[in-house]
């Protein structure tokens, strides 16, 4: 418990630290507040439109959720056929890779055409930027299995599917896992880069007030996404926690 | 009935380790130990007999489907997600039988081999030899008609690699699978089974095929006696010149 406590304290100490500082700085008039707002600033940006916020990070959260929980979907799926069959690996991996390398800022006016303004646009931005990485960490935790384990298998005469299931599958877990902790971060940022182009949600609050000059709202909503994604990363922590507790 | 090895050889390319060629009979309820330096093909002849590779030239003719055999790993190959129970009744579950049935035949195997305090356990919570304890317990839980066991004691400590020995070998009696055993050790390849092969060269070959006089009861102070030690002295003598 104090382990906990002590792990969850030292990280506060540089934070509260840089946030002294920032005050301090905009306070005295060492960075201009057009610049940099005062952290307390901030804070009153966000009491003050705690509704307006409130339902942006909602609209964000949504968004991602959707976006990681369809990538987890889609990503393991497509990950189990690229495992299962070399000629489909050979053909479409290198393509999974290209998409990765695409940015999703150039693609995400495209979506807003084929989707429209709204949700579907956001979720699909989300989607396409934090896929690639529950892909790549699943082939390589569903190729990984130990080759001892699938020998045992084939000794004890596992079907295919009892082998899929019952080895592969909870062999790869931990590499899964990596890949959504990855992809849990990733999913906020594409949110928000579909939100931009869309304009909702915390994307959407960010280029408002960037085009009237609200830095101190810019950087409130920042400080929300920045939340939203420790929220996402530390959910996928305590699940592997769970699921590997007796590994 | 017993398992036949014709002309059996396994070549890798662009390496000398593997099984030169092999001509065996393994007949039924036989101990079988195989000892010889490493690379000299022990592991292979024994995943050529499991059928868990396919020979270079030759053929293996064993009657006996996958359901009616089990192979003991050299690292037990627990699955470290699951329980001892769960992993001892893994082999009944993948066969369809229901968890109740399952965790009630397990039963018996947990007492045989002193698992009691441990079947909630996992694995990473077990030592060396109560992991190797569950894997023979698997690999029993079956009633195979042929266990495949590759230095299932290598990592032990000699005085649970001899509790797990004397174990091994009154289940042996009682049930009388065939037992092929590869092994490392000289002291224990002779002390436990009723015929020894020693492997030699790369690829390995043969070198010699005895069966014991020992008998079936094999107390620990049998590795003290004279004929022992001479079998012993041969054996170590015959891997030394060829090694």
């Amino acid at each position: 418990m104090r382990n906990s406590v002590k792990a969850i304290f030292k990280p506060l100490i540089p934070l509260i630290l840089i946030t002294a500082l920032a005050e301090w700085l905009s306070r005295s008039g060492s960075i201009p507040a057009f610049l940099m707002p005062a952290p307390s600033q901030v804070f009153q940006s966000l009491a003050d439109d705690s509704v307006g916020f409130k339902k942006a990070f909602l609209e964000t959260a949504l968004a991602s959720f959707t976006g990681l929980a369809l990538s987890l979907l889609v990503g393991l799926f497509f990950a189990l056929v690229l495992t299962y069959s070399r000629l489909i690996r050979e053909m479409l991996y290198p393509y999974a890779l290209f998409f990765q390398t695409v940015p999703i800022i150039a693609i995400a006016p495209l979506l807003v055409i084929w989707l429209g303004y709204g949700l579907p646009t956001v979720i699909a931005s989300s989607f396409i930027v934090s896929v690639f990485p529950v892909i790549a960490n699943s082939v390589l935790g569903l190729m990984s299995t130990d080759s001892q384990l699938l020998s045992l298998f084939k000794m004890m005469d596992a079907s295919p599917l009892q082998t899929l299931f019952r080895l592969r599958l909870p062999h790869a877990i931990p590499q899964i896992i990596g890949g959504v902790q990855i992809a849990g971060g990733l999913a906020v940022i594409g949110a928000i880069v579909g939100e931009f182009i869309s304009g909702s949600g915390l994307g959407g609050l960010v280029d408002a007030a960037r085009n009237q000059q609200r830095i101190d709202r810019v950087f409130a909503s920042v400080l929300l996404a920045a939340m939203l994604g420790i929220l996402f990363f530390s959910f996928v922590s305590v699940t592997k926690k769970i699921l590997l507790k007796n590994r | 009935m017993s398992i036949e090895l014709r002309g059996l050889q396994k070549l890798y390319a662009g390496s000398n380790v593997g099984l030169g060629t092999t001509d065996l009979d393994i007949p039924a309820s036989q101990w079988i130990s195989i000892i010889g330096p490493s690379g000299c093909g022990k592991t292979t002849l024994l995943k050529l007999i499991a059928g868990l590779e396919q020979p270079s030239a030759g053929a293996v003719t064993n009657p006996l489907s996958r359901k009616e055999m089990s192979y003991v790993f050299q690292d037990s190959a627990l699955l470290p997600w699951k329980s001892v129970i769960e992993n001892i009744i893994l082999p009944l579950i993948l066969r369809g039988v229901s968890l109740t049935d399952a965790e009630n035949d397990a039963q018996d195997w947990i007492r045989k081999l002193k698992l009691e305090k441990f079947v909630n356990h996992y694995p990473s919570q077990l030592s060396g030899g109560l992991k190797m304890r569950v894997s023979v317990a698997r690999a029993l839980i079956t009633k195979p008609q042929l266990i495949l066991m590759d230095e299932p004691f290598a990592a032990l400590d000699e005085p649970i690699r001899i509790e797990l020995g004397l174990e091994l070998r009154e289940l042996w009696k009682s049930l009388k699978p065939t037992i092929v055993f590869v092994t490392h050790s000289i002291t224990e390849a002779l002390w436990l089974s009723d015929r020894i092969l020693v492997l030699q060269g790369q690829p390995g070959r043969i070198a010699l095929d005895r069966t014991q006089t020992f008998g079936d009861d094999r107390p620990l102070s049998l590795r003290g006696s004279p004929e022992f030690q001479k079998n012993v002295e041969e054996c170590f003598q015959l891997l030394r010149a060829n090694g």
